[in-house]
């Protein structure tokens, strides 16, 4: 293994894989410094959609990037199983969001509305009436009286996603420290120098921050404000069952063993990733009320986990002003963004001439 | 004042009969129909001649068990039976399903008793099926009467033998004892060996089994490792080694016993301090000599707090009964307390030699890899070096890597396997490696008890 | 007293009051209850207290039951648990 690359990339989650799997793509040479076990590690507590709808409602910007990322994704995805062998179980048949009370579906059909505009019309939502979707999903009944629909949401095996940019990664040539703790951090003319509290020194000429919630101790070290906070999601998982579910939902989806995944919350509890009986309580009867025979079904397990949360819940993409080459990358939504993260974001890592446009995503949005 | 009591085996009686005679008030929810815990499991049901058939000490339950039932026709002791309790919340709410219902109870005090569970013993064939426990057995015998045909019990443990004297008594003898302590395991434990009159009757109770073994001519295999079973409907064909040389046996039923882990399910859930025991290789709560946890108000009694027996676990149910009564302002007789404190202590010096002399082995503790380790979701131990070579540092990280850890059992018999094999993999001692997190439900549950359920207050 | 039994997969199955459905099957000579999901490999009970979920049985219609904590009762009906539960209609 390698202590000098081109890119030293801080994290080994969803986010940093995906950009070393880029950066790998683009011939430079990288290292990766992950975390421990202990850490919080959203990507492995994530429900695993590959979704644009509901994002970026006041800011078209963010919409039109997660839009990109899920239309590159089929592509992306086929070129890892390509790679490794690993099926990560991708479906991009579209994704619903139901709605149990008129108000809430009039405010989205407004909001939807709005942002097609804003997008020039490139926004190929859907409304289906109370019929419509039971006609699609014979589970929805209750009170559900209709739902959105896009057609490039889907979900995904995030698991195994993960699973498959590992071994991508090492296969073409990543260092991938594990257990490490970043202490120490050098800049200069000559680049970067980094030592960790094992004694690992790494030294690069660009670095990536990519560590989740680690970004609000880690950020400063390289000049960035780190702004990111934790938001708390607690979801159930039910026995498996043979497929009775068409298309994931942004809070109900069947995953491809079969078990029901039900969610969410988002509450703002700190660094506690623990389940909670109100909570459970609550996210079953929601899902009950769209889905009524779920009510028969056993849970199995449960779990709470932290979403990195900036400020106003986009994407962060800054390069440091203090020590150039130093970048920080974070968002919620690291499981959709994979491929735009492999493709695009690693050109504006590179500094190459197509790179994409990524000022509304700074650090800068913040200020005041 | 109301103090919830999980589990009704001997620690969870005593504690719940020792605040009970203090007037306080106990519920105690019971995942059988009748008291007893496993190890005086159905014995209300039990005529005495039936009963004597397992032993003085399963006799002796009785007693126990008729007291505790009398205690629970009073309004102090709520005695809650075939209630599944899916969740222990930090603050002390106990949520527990019975039939299909759901309710949930606030407690000023928990004590938890659930005991413990048979370590896994991962062999090429141990999931086929006719391949059960020894625990098993025993309990098939004690509810239904029936005496697995023909069989051959695998491992080390008193457990193996008092089985097989049960069967013996029940009048069908088991075929052979495969033993998997060896010449080393003795010469170990004797160093451990500390005289006193509890370490006397145990070695007696010991001797007697055995010599009802060998009258019965049922054949003892010492020093066995790598064993596997090939199985063809009710026949299995048992291979295992010895100093060498293979040998091979036939058997109508396979029953495997690897010693007795404590079940830390409820424990882990609470986030507890748990240490590692390194001789008897498990995770075990960590309590101070009354069973007091690292969590305010959360005792815990029995086996589940480490592994002693029956009898030990008696006293501590009284002494966890005695640090809620301190604890929440209640008098405890100093001498009292002293007493059955030193009693409890007794048990650990017989402890120290079995669980030297039946101590896991590594050739089931870290199997091939082709052995399936996961029974739940299938993974094999294979699997499990894999997904470390890949980057995996824990079991949290493994299940995410393979699924392993995350079936119906919730790690209940590949969780200690786990940690073996990433500590062995990883070239690390097994106490830095972890172990699940475990969340709520402890057991399975409906959505719709889960949804809805009545809080009593 | 009359002998009572149950079904399993249409057989008639005898059992004494008090017993679990598992272990009345394991008293009839049946050790295998289901199919596994990945493997399609056939399991049976293995701790017989609750704990190793390996003894499922579908009973009266409701799948995943575990055999060794349902007591025998007459006339139920049991059957072999294939790979996975289906939802019951309405």
């Amino acid at each position: 293994m390698r202590t000098e690359a081109d890119f030293a990339v801080i994290g080994g989650g969803i986010v940093g894989l995906s950009i070393a799997h880029g950066l790998l793509n683009h011939g430079r040479s990288v290292i990766c410094i992950d975390g421990t076990d202990a850490d919080f590690r959203a990507s492995r507590g994530n429900f695993g959609l590959v979704w644009v709808q509901g994002k970026g409602i006041s800011a078209p910007h963010y919409a039109a990037w997660s839009q990109k990322a899920v239309r590159e994704y089929p592509d992306f995805v086929a070129g890892l199983t390509d790679d490794t062998g690993i099926e990560v179980s991708l479906q991009q048949t579209g994704g619903y969001e139901y709605f149990n009370d008129p108000e809430t579906m009039t405010e989205r059909i407004n909001q939807f509305t709005s942002l097609r505009k804003a997008l020039g019309g490139d926004y190929p939502y859907e409304i289906l009436s109370a019929e419509d979707i039971r006609a699609a999903e014979p589970m929805v009944g209750g009170e559900t009286v209709g739902a959105s629909y896009y057609p490039h949401d889907g979900h995904v095996n995030p698991l195994q996603l993960l699973k498959a940019l590992a071994e991508s990664c090492q296969k073409h040539g990543l260092s991938h420290y594990l257990g490490e703790k970043l202490t120490q951090v050098k800049h200069d003319r000559d680049g970067f120098r980094l030592k960790t509290l094992k004694g690992l020194e790494v030294t690069s000429d660009k670095v990536v921050l990519c560590a989740g919630l680690g970004a609000k101790v880690l950020g400063p070290m390289f000049g960035f404000k780190g702004l990111v906070r934790p938001q708390r999601g607690q979801v159930l998982v039910t026995e498996k069952l043979p497929p009775v579910l068409n298309r994931p939902s942004v809070t109900i989806r069947q995953v491809n063993e079969g078990a029901i995944q039900i969610g969410d919350s988002k509450e703002e509890v700190g660094f506690n990733d623990s389940e909670t009986q109100s909570q459970m309580a609550r996210i079953a009867r929601n899902a009950i009320k769209i889905m009524p025979k779920l009510a028969q079904l056993r849970l199995v397990r449960s779990w709470g986990a932290l979403r990195v949360m900036s400020p106003d819940g986009l994407p962060i993409y800054q390069e440091s002003r203090t020590m150039p080459g130093a970048f920080l990358v974070t968002c919620h939504s690291g499981i959709t963004l994979a491929a735009t993260h492999s493709r695009n974001l690693s050109r504006w890592l590179v500094g190459t001439k197509d790179a994409p446009d990524l000022s509304d995503f700074s650090e800068d949005r913040f200020n005041g | 004042m109301r103090v919830g009591v999980i589990g009704g085996g001997p620690a969870g009686m005593m504690a719940a009969l020792t605040l009970v005679e203090k007037n306080i008030e106990v519920t105690l929810f019971d995942e059988q129909p009748s008291a007893g815990g496993q190890i005086y499991r159905h014995i209300a049901n039990t005529n005495p001649e039936e009963a004597r058939r397992f032993g003085d000490d399963y006799v002796a339950g009785g007693d126990l068990v008729k007291r505790f039932q009398s205690a629970s026709l009073t309004d102090k002791l709520t005695h809650i039976s075939t209630a599944t309790v899916w969740s222990v919340s930090e603050d002390r709410e106990v949520a527990w399903s019975i039939n299909g219902q759901s309710f949930s109870q606030g407690f000023s005090a928990i004590i938890l008793a659930t005991g413990a569970l048979e370590r896994a013993m991962p062999v090429p064939g141990w999931t086929n099926p006719g391949v059960m426990t020894a625990g098993a057995a025993q309990i098939l015998m004690k509810t239904a009467g029936f005496v697995p045909k023909n069989a051959v019990l695998i491992g080390s443990g008193p457990l193996l033998y008092l089985v097989a004297t049960q069967m013996l008594e029940m009048g069908n003898s088991p075929v052979a004892l495969l033993e998997t302590q060896n010449f080393q395991d003795y010469f170990r434990a004797m160093t451990k060996l500390r005289p006193g009159p509890v370490v006397f009757s145990y070695l007696l109770k010991g001797a007697r089994m055995l010599r009802q073994l060998s009258r019965a001519g049922v054949k003892r295999y010492k020093g066995v490792y790598d064993v596997s079973i090939s199985s063809d409907k009710n026949t299995h064909i048992i291979r295992f080694d010895i100093n060498g040389s293979p040998y091979q046996i036939e058997a109508g039923s396979v029953l495997l016993h690897a010693g007795v882990q404590p079940n830390i399910q409820f424990s882990q859930s609470l986030g507890l301090a748990h240490q590692w025991n390194k001789i008897n290789q498990c995770w075990e709560p960590e309590t101070d000599a009354m069973g007091r946890t690292s969590r305010e108000h959360i005792y815990i009694a029995g086996d589940g707090a480490g592994v002693l027996g029956a009898d030990a676990a008696k006293l501590s149910g009284e002494l966890a009964a005695m640090a809620v009564l301190h604890d929440h302002g209640f008098h405890v007789d100093a001498a009292t307390e002293a007493a059955t404190l030193a009693n409890h202590r007794r048990y650990r010096s017989i402890r120290s030699f079995l669980d030297t002399l039946y101590a896991p082995k590594h050739w089931h503790n870290l199997p091939d890899d082709d052995t399936i380790i996961c029974r739940c979701e299938e993974v094999t131990a294979g699997k499990v070096r894999d997904a470390v070579h890949l980057g995996c540092l824990g079991p949290n990280q493994l299940k995410a890597f393979s699924r392993c850890g995350m079936g119906n059992c919730q790690g209940r018999y590949c969780g200690l396997t786990v940690v073996n094999l990433i500590a062995d993999t990883r070239n690390l001692p097994p106490e830095e490696v972890g172990y699940y997190r475990i969340r709520s439900p402890i057991k399975p549950v409906t959505l719709e008890e889960i949804a809805n359920h009545d809080i009593i207050d | 007293m009359a002998d009572l039994y149950f079904y399993f997969d249409n057989k008639k199955i005898p059992f004494t009051h008090g017993m679990s459905v598992a272990a009345a099957l394991l008293r009839a000579g049946i050790t295998d209850f289901r199919q596994t999901q990945v493997g399609n490999l056939p399991r049976g009970p293995f701790c017989m207290m609750g704990a190793c979920f390996d003894c499922l049985l579908v009973v009266d219609g409701m799948p995943n039951r575990q055999g060794c904590m349902t007591p025998a009762k007459q006339g139920i009906r049991i059957s072999r648990q294939s790979a996975q539960t289906i939802l019951e209609d309405g």
